[in-house]
């Protein structure tokens, strides 16, 4: 029933190895692009971090990590760190592509994976 | 972590565990923003130029596998179609890593958890450690590390990448049970026995029982982590699935036996030699009068602007989804019909709605 030997060629198809490929003629580029985007990622950390121990220290009068870990925002504090966040990476990358017209989320995962 | 070393319980986000650390889970709020900011908004501008870049420099996107390499060199030369696709690749192997570094730290647990799973219900699992693997289903699907296949917490892994993946819109498996909810039933509305194909973590068998509390439902995959993570998801749901370990081409099940054969985004995954011995197999297994739902990617047309469609080759070649371009060429339409099957809705707009909706004839 499974011919096997017909799945040969599977071997040889881009994209069964992982590759590392790099997409500027640079590879150099690459890689900055990549540290800046992760850099990124932990600086927001930190500053999420910070949000949550001023938070509490206010409401709270102290902080421990225990707290931070369970820490869960209210709604209104929630959607205030989310639109920090979308704020920091919007200013941050801002020279990409903020000049055009944007497609939403929903219309890029119909384009990709069907309607839902 | 706290002082003493020990994780506190951050419990689930809907039905996917939480992240071990609070700082993993903002590294991946950060994520999902970049890729709504830095891969979504920009996708029409970016398709676009691309296209133009193609055509400038005569390079052809349709003949895959030969196109690929081609392909992402002539990008090199639009900065901002580098960028995108840079953005791409970086934010997806964050992900991953990310996920795997916070799951890891209390991976002890979770295998546990998994193993006292395997033995409780409501509903099952059945698994083989020896299981005869064939080689394609091996590769590291969207470069996700160990694929489905070779790593214990691969489900785990699956769930809250899928969930960064979908940026909130399956959140709560939403997208899910709205495709449960409009699956095509057979004509004469009897589902008392379905199966899942390539089940993934289960969600939409979990979607359909809950549709169908008589019915009989299993979902088969592949990977034993995949199976073994879905058993585990379904359970904490109270919601009785029989999950088993099985390649879609190959179904140890009776013939005639289901009234309902789904399969969600399994195609495009699976070579095309598999593709057609499944859509047989699924036949097989349909009684008369059963039908099969297919949701996937559109089919291309052949007649196709040559210089379009970069983003699956590329996503093909570099996000380990190797036998996708396969699956949109092979017109799984012709072929569901050439198999037998009746084709319900032909027209796009309804397969973009339906999926394709296979039914086998009434004796
Ligand atoms: C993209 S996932 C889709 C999961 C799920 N259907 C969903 O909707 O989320 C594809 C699944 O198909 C499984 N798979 C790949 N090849 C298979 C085969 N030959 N037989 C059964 N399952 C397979 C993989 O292990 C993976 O879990």
């Amino acid at each position: 029933m499974l011919d096997e030997p017909k799945l040969d060629y599977v071997r040889e198809l881009p994209g069964f190895e992982r590759g590392h490929p790099h997409y500027f003629k640079d590879p150099m580029i690459d890689h900055l692009l990549e540290i800046v985007m992760l850099l990124g990622g932990e600086l927001w950390v930190t500053r999420d971090r910070q949000m949550i121990v001023e938070h509490l220290l206010a409401t709270e009068g102290k902080v421990t990590p225990d707290m931070i870990e369970r820490f869960q925002p209210s709604p209104e504090l929630r959607a205030q760190m989310d639109e920090s966040r979308k704020l920091f990476t919007q200013r941050v990358f801002n020279c990409l592509y903020s000049q055009h017209e944007a497609t939403q989320p929903r219309a890029f995962f119909e384009a990709h994976v069907g309607k839902s | 972590m706290t002082l003493n070393n020990q994780f506190v319980d951050r419990g689930k986000v809907g039905n996917t565990p939480a992240l071990t650390t609070r700082a993993d889970e903002t590294f991946m709020d950060y994520i999902s923003d970049m890729r709504n900011f830095l891969m979504h908004a920009p996708y029409k501008r970016v398709t676009e130029l691309s296209e133009e870049t193609l055509r400038r420099t005569k390079t052809r996107n349709d003949q895959w596998p030969k196109c690929a390499d081609p392909v992402r060199d002539a990008l090199s030369t639009e900065p901002e179609v580098a960028t995108w696709l840079r953005a791409k690749r970086t934010l997806q192997e964050a992900y991953w890593a990310r996920i795997m570094d916070s799951y890891n730290q209390r991976g002890g647990t979770l295998k546990q958890k998994l193993d006292a799973a395997d033995k409780s219900g409501p509903g099952s699992v059945k698994w083989d450690p020896n299981f005869p693997m064939p080689e394609y289903a091996t590769v590291d699907i969207h470069i996700q590390p160990g694929g489905y296949v070779n790593e214990d917490l691969g489900g785990f892994y699956y769930d809250y990448g899928t969930k960064v993946f979908f940026g909130g819109v399956n959140d709560g498996d939403a997208r899910h049970t709205k495709m449960a909810e409009k699956t095509a039933l057979p004509k004469d509305g009897n589902v008392s026995r379905t199966l899942d194909l390539g089940t993934g973590i289960g969600q939409l068998p979990v979607a359909i029982k809950r549709l169908f509390p008589k019915a009989d439902v299993w979902a088969i995959d592949i990977g034993a982590p995949m199976v073994r993570y879905a058993h585990l998801r379904a359970m904490e749901q109270g919601v009785d699935v029989n999950f088993v370990q099985m390649a879609s081409e190959k179904l140890d099940f009776p013939s005639g036996h289901f009234d309902l054969v789904t399969a969600h985004l399994l195609f495009h995954e699976i070579p095309l030699p598999i593709i057609e011995a499944t859509v047989r197999e699924a036949f097989r297994v349909l009684r008369p009068g059963g039908t099969f739902v297919i949701w996937d990617f559109a089919s291309v047309d052949p007649g196709k602007n040559p210089y379009a469609g970069f983003a699956r080759t590329l996503d093909a070649a570099d996000n380990g989804e190797p036998y996708s371009v396969e699956f949109v060429n092979c017109n799984i339409e012709k072929l569901g019909e050439q198999t037998g099957f009746k084709l319900r809705y032909a027209a796009e707009e309804d397969i973009a709605r339906h999926g394709r909706v296979l039914d086998k004839p009434a004796a």
